[in-house]
């Protein structure tokens, strides 16, 4: 490969990267070595619960623990968000369970906990959302889940507080996907 | 261990309250309910069987009741025809 020297003279004592290089840098300068293309992954924060959370509330109530901070590098660029984890519902009356994902303060998706109809028994099953969502900004995101019982004090789980299930996780990840 | 949330609910059944981690220093209450003092959550905890022993004792009677329709005249069959298991 041909090496190119630059005329530092040209640009003072330094060459300021920032301001007087355009491309991708290699690798071994800092860069990426090579220029993301639509749908790319740029970058993967992802944030697990491992105990439990439980509530009767019946407006959206954030779980501790599941939120996690983003900053897309560009306001073209998608945040593929995703949430899995063992949920539950008391349901003996009816009701269900609801769980939700919040952009800041913005619910972007929604779904149903698992549940059990008819029985005071409480189902812990795998449940999952996701959602590419497009936040156009530079800023910091904070994504959060939340759930609520949708009434009659059902109470609604992630993960349980006791049981058979080993190294139980809820886990929210959010992906950074060039736009 | 027993579920916080069962003890709170045996003592208001209204509740509206969210508790994390299982935990009586991480309970927070909605919706204008009534705070219960822990000391009195923990003594209704005391009371209240284990979700293990709730679970065990699920099986003695799903065993009972199936072996006392086996009594009654019913095959295994039949059994699970009307009760699923």
């Amino acid at each position: 490969m041909a090496i190119t020297r630059l005329n530092t003279n040209a640009f003072g004592t330094s060459v300021n990267l920032a301001s007087n290089v355009t491309g991708t840098l290699p690798a071994a300068n800092g860069g990426s070595g090579r220029t993301a293309v639509t749908g790319n992954v740029l970058q993967v924060v992802s944030t697990a619960k491992t105990d439990s959370f439980t509530t009767t509330a019946t407006s959206d109530t954030a779980v501790t623990g599941l939120s996690l901070s983003i900053t897309p590098s560009s306001s073209s660029n998608k945040i593929f968000v995703i949430f899995t984890g063992n949920t539950s519902c008391d349901n003996s009356n009816s009701y269900y369970g609801a769980m939700s994902i919040y952009r800041d303060s913005t619910r972007i998706v929604g779904g149903q906990t698992g549940a059990t109809s008819g029985s005071t028994r409480i189902d812990n099953v795998n449940s999952g959302m996701s959602i590419l969502d497009s936040p156009s900004s530079t800023s910091a995101i904070t994504y959060q889940l939340y759930i609520k019982s949708e009434g009659n004090s059902s109470t609604v789980r992630i993960n349980a507080t006791s049981g058979v299930v080993a190294d139980e996780k809820a886990v929210i990840t959010a992906m950074e996907i060039a736009g | 261990m027993t579920d916080i949330i069962k003890a709170i609910l045996k003592i208001n059944p209204n509740a509206k309250v969210t508790v994390n981690a299982n935990d009586t220093n991480q309970i927070t209450w909605h919706e204008g309910t009534t705070p219960i003092p822990v000391a009195d959550i923990e003594a209704k905890m005391a009371e209240l069987p284990t979700e293990e022993e709730e679970a065990a004792q699920k099986e003695t009677d799903a065993a009972s009741g199936k072996q006392k329709l086996k009594d009654l005249g019913l095959n295994d069959a039949e059994i699970k025809a009307l009760t699923g298991a």
